[in-house]
């Protein structure tokens, strides 16, 4: 198991590097020149030249890309903000909590609301009330997240002034941001619930359990929601990972200065050192939950974990279980 | 036999031949039970007929609007819906109706377009990669660096970089949805790859083209059709996000998150310059997504019944 | 207590869906004595598994719907009582035993965990350490050293996960016991074990059976009484030595004749001719007229009656009708 974990984590370095050639090279190649932003209108080419020759812009692409990724391993350093000239780690460090706390929070509302929901609907499938909660979660799901916002800031700070409409100075500040995000969340992992407690409520073990003499309530839980765990956890991962990008969305429409505002003022002030390294944090979060998930798989699942522990089938097994997570993922992106 | 017992039975055989009516006459194509089982989805067939009259609406959209798109009117500026402006006038004074009905034309033209492109390249390199293994390892790889970027960073990433415009955003969709696609060829193609139906087929010296197209494609086509009617109503909203966040579609253009960005301002005192473009979002995407759990149901009968 | 732990009277159960009604069962009856063996013949889709879950109360309703019958298990109308009473004597006094054992466990939880989960049920008040030590014994009891009660069914063979399923159909000593093709999912040399098994434990605890099979060579090693249902009906209902040594119908004169005989040499075995008929749409008359060599004008219309050609052997074939009636 160990063994498996620390093999995972090595993989994840590739990936964390080609999401920094990425990110990098689509800075590089965009448009806009930071030394000339940062100078204004009024700027000679020579002084341009001058700043671009201070911040290193005029070395060539790979030297540039280099020094970078070398300052990132060999010394955490992400380089320096063009529009602050402060340390970005730094910078980061300071506002990744506001983002991890809001997408916390709307994930824990999410999942748990889902997750009742879920049961509910597929317990009394093709009742009234399924057919209320599908149409409540679609509804989570069609809603662009920061029109949800604006419409929450509409109905609860402008008309009923109940709540703030900005900022983040206690737990009020928080709850509109939540429920923006964690009603879509909710509606996602509430039909992924439903459609794999369906297909797990249909297996023959369901009629072992009611053979039994079980009742109709422990054999959901025992039998069909333990079953019907693994699509959901899946869908609370990829779910979690989606909403650090809705977070920039919302973190923006409520002026909440977490990572996506961050990432969302780099983009406009072409501060690549900035988004680069904001996209890299929050790449790193989603591979950690990623693996956190198929930790909790094996938990879930006896037979995942046989898969972990036997190195020889290790391969193969890993295959069909990626494809089995795959197809719970395709339900929504 | 006592005589209340005979009216049960007589009740019974009535009850039996009302319900012999009702039943319909078993469709005998696949085809046939598929569009059977889709019908019986009230919401989905409402929402088919949604997306059908709003693609009208936006092939007509010169004919029905009442004004047109850019028709600036100083003095109807900020006008909250009345009989001559059923959506009311933006802070220009131009006709909110009108450019919701032009702005349809560029979210749907923007969903379907992109979706048509992504889907193309997706479905061919996850192909690819399930049939040759050498080439599997390498796309993989990429898939999984990509997909450790949630998906709307990448695009916004992307559309950052290319800077903003309708072709540029519309790239920075292609290329951030790509992924999606490209996965759910691959793992359906190596599930029927594997399959007895394949096994069957090599065995009597079938082709790889053969296979490819007689057994494999048909098989893999309705996860895709299911995803791809899912990616247009995506497409639509992550082209309405950039355009909202500034990155794709500018003003004046009368796209429908560019018109939320415009009228984020007017919140507090002219609200339906935000809820009526939004409102169009919402209703797309939801009969686009009711429209693909349909497709999902219909084609797996497993689900249902 | 009663005579017969089983009797069943015109038993109907029939499946709606919107295109059609498939006449699964159509009117059976049968009794079974204590500690004997009932086994339900016939070719897939003859009724057989209907017939054993609409005797557990299971049939998965909608579609599935009892219109008629009544179920007397030890003298009790199961048909009446509430769905709590019968939970109590699912697991209890009538069990199951299911086709595929491989799916027939949950996956995702520890054999001994899903044997002591019925135990626990049936026994309340039971403390955790005696049902896990009950569930041990039906581990040992089905030839499963007790160690491996924390092993997950995919670390089992297909016949030892048959053998769990035992154990946990036998967990509480039931009265009557339904086999469900116990064997047909199995390699036919592990068959022979676990057939052997079965009859060892229901003989040590006393248990009646119905054995649901279409492997006539596991109704001449195990069954004292037989039924062949075809179409949803019993057509030839006898003890194992009337049905295999005076059988009448020409279905199971037909069935038998389709299996090889080792006494005599035959080149070519005599399969029955045609299909059975699609359950939604039977023919008139006697169901299995369209493949009779014997069918007559008569037999293409009416209800066809049960004759009763010798003591406890019943026939339902135009054939016996009228002798029948004389004896």
């Amino acid at each position: 198991m160990l063994k498996y974990v620390i093999k995972r984590i090595i993989s994840m370095i590739p990936v964390l590097l080609g999401v920094i050639v990425i990110v990098f090279t689509l800075m590089y190649v965009s448009p806009g020149d930071p030394a000339a932003l940062k100078l204004g209108t009024e700027a000679t080419p020579e002084a341009i030249a001058q700043l671009r020759a201070e911040m290193g812009l005029d070395r060539p692409y790979l030297v540039q890309l280099g020094d970078y990724i070398l300052g990132v391993i060999t010394r955490f350093d992400l380089g320096e903000s063009y529009r602050t000239g402060a340390e970005v780690s730094a910078e980061i460090v300071g506002r990744i909590g506001i983002t991890l706390k809001l997408a916390f929070i709307s994930m824990a509302v999410g999942s748990v609301l889902g997750i009742a929901l879920g049961i509910l609907s597929a317990v009394k499938q093709y009742s009234f009330i399924d057919k209320i909660m599908t149409v409540f979660a679609l509804f989570g799901i069609s809603t662009p997240s920061f029109w949800l916002a604006l419409m929450l800031i509409l109905a609860f700070s402008v008309n009923l002034g109940w709540l703030p409409a900005s900022g983040s100075y206690g737990l009020r500040y928080w709850i509109l941001p939540c429920a923006t995000l964690g009603y879509q969340a909710a509606g996602i992992i509430m039909r992924m619930t439903r459609s794999s407690m369906l297909e797990s409520i249909r297996q023959d073990f369901v009629t072992t359990a009611r053979a039994k003499g079980q009742t109709e309530g422990k054999i959901i839980v025992r039998h069909v929601l333990r079953k019907a765990l693994i699509p959901i956890i899946t869908a609370i991962g990829n779910q979690f990972c989606y909403l650090l990008g809705g977070a920039v969305l919302v973190e923006s429409v409520f002026s909440l200065p977490g990572l996506g505002k961050y990432l969302v003022d780099g983009i406009s002030n072409l501060d690549f050192p900035a988004v680069t390294s904001s996209v890299l944090v929050i790449a790193l979060i989603s591979v950690v939950v990623m693996l956190v998930l198929d930790i909790l798989y094996s938990f879930v699942d006896p037979r995942i974990k046989a898969t972990y522990q036997g190195d020889a089938l290790f391969k193969a097994r890993k295959k069909a279980l990626k494809e089995g997570g795959e197809v719970a993922h395709d339900s929504k992106q | 036999m006592t005589a209340s017992s005979k009216t049960m039975d007589q009740k019974m055989a009535a009850a039996e031949a009302k319900r012999k009516k009702r039943m319909k006459k078993k469709p005998t194509t696949m085809a046939g039970e598929t569009w059977h089982r889709f019908k019986k989805n009230k919401l989905a067939y409402i929402g088919m007929w949604y997306l059908i009259a709003m693609v009208v609406i936006a092939i007509l959209a010169p004919v029905i609007a009442p004004y047109g798109m850019d028709d600036q009117n100083a003095d109807a500026i900020l006008l909250t819906p009345n009989a001559d402006h059923w959506f009311g006038t933006d802070n220009f004074g131009r006709d909110i109706l009108s450019r919701i009905l032009y702005g349809s034309r560029i979210s749907l033209m923007v969903g379907f377009a992109t979706v048509v492109f992504s889907m193309t390249i997706g479905v061919v390199l996850g192909a690819l990669a399930a049939y040759y293994q050498k080439l599997d390892n390498v796309m993989m790889r990429i898939v999984d660096i990509i997909g450790g970027i949630p998906q709307m960073l990448l695009a916004m990433a992307i559309a950052a970089s290319l800077g903003s415009g309708l072709r540029n955003m519309m790239i920075a969709v292609i290329i951030s949805t790509i992924p999606q696609y490209a996965r759910i060829t691959r793992s359906s193609v190596l599930t029927i790859k594997e399959s007895e139906y394949v096994e069957a087929a090599k065995s009597i010296g079938a082709s790889d083209g053969h296979i490819i197209f007689q057994h494999i494609l048909p098989n893999v086509m309705s996860p895709i059709i299911v995803q791809s009617t899912l990616g247009v109503a995506n497409a639509i909203m992550a082209s309405a996000t950039l355009s909202f966040m500034g990155l794709g579609i500018q003003p004046p253009s009368p796209e429908w998150g560019a018109m939320l960005a415009a009228g984020r301002v007017y919140l507090r005192d002219y609200p339906h310059m935000c809820i009526i473009p939004g409102v169009a979002l919402l209703l797309i995407s939801y009969a686009l997504n009711v429209l693909g759990d349909g497709f999902r149901d219909a084609f797996d009968p497993r689900l249902k019944n | 207590m009663s005579e017969n732990i089983l009797e069943v009277q015109d038993l109907v159960v029939r499946y709606d869906t919107d295109f059609e009604s498939v006449h699964a069962v159509n009117g059976i009856s049968f009794h079974l004595e204590r500690k004997q063996t009932l086994g339900l013949v016939g070719e897939t889709g003859a009724g057989k598994t209907t017939t054993a879950m609409a005797l557990m109360r299971l049939i998965p309703s909608p579609p599935g719907r009892i219109i008629n019958g009544q179920i007397l298990l030890d003298g009790q109308d199961i048909m009446t009582i509430s769905e709590k009473e019968m939970r109590q004597i699912r697991g209890r006094k009538i069990s199951m035993i299911f086709q595929d054992p491989m799916t027939a466990l949950n996956p995702v939880l520890p054999v001994g965990d899903q044997i002591m989960e019925v135990v626990q049920l049936h026994n309340k008040g039971m403390s955790k350490a005696e049902a896990t030590r009950q569930a041990m014994r039906m581990l040992e009891m089905v030839g499963i050293t007790a160690e491996r009660f924390k092993e997950y069914p995919h670390q089992f063979s297909g016949g030892m996960k048959q053998r769990v399923v035992i154990a946990i159909a036998l967990a509480c000593s039931p009265e009557l016991l339904i086999a469900d093709e116990p064997t047909t999912a199995l390699d036919v040399t592990i068959q022979a074990q676990v057939l052997d098994m079965m009859r060892k434990l229901k003989d040590e605890l006393g248990t009646s059976m119905i054995l649901i099979t279409h492997d006539l060579g596991v109704v001449a090693e195990a069954c004292d009484v037989v039924a062949i249902m075809y179409a949803g009906e019993i057509v030839e209902y006898g003890t194992l030595e009337q049905i295999i040594e005076r059988k009448k119908h020409p279905y199971t004169i037909g069935l038998f004749d389709s299996i090889p005989d080792l006494d005599t040499d035959v080149h070519r075995l005599k399969a029955i001719s045609g299909l059975m008929p699609d359950p939604s749409n039977l023919p008139e008359g006697c169901k299995f007229h369209p493949r009779c060599p014997f069918c007559t004008e008569a037999c293409k219309t009416g209800e066809v009656p049960v004759a009763e050609v010798e003591p406890g052997h019943l026939v339902k074939c135009l054939q016996f009708a009228e002798r029948g009636q004389e004896a």
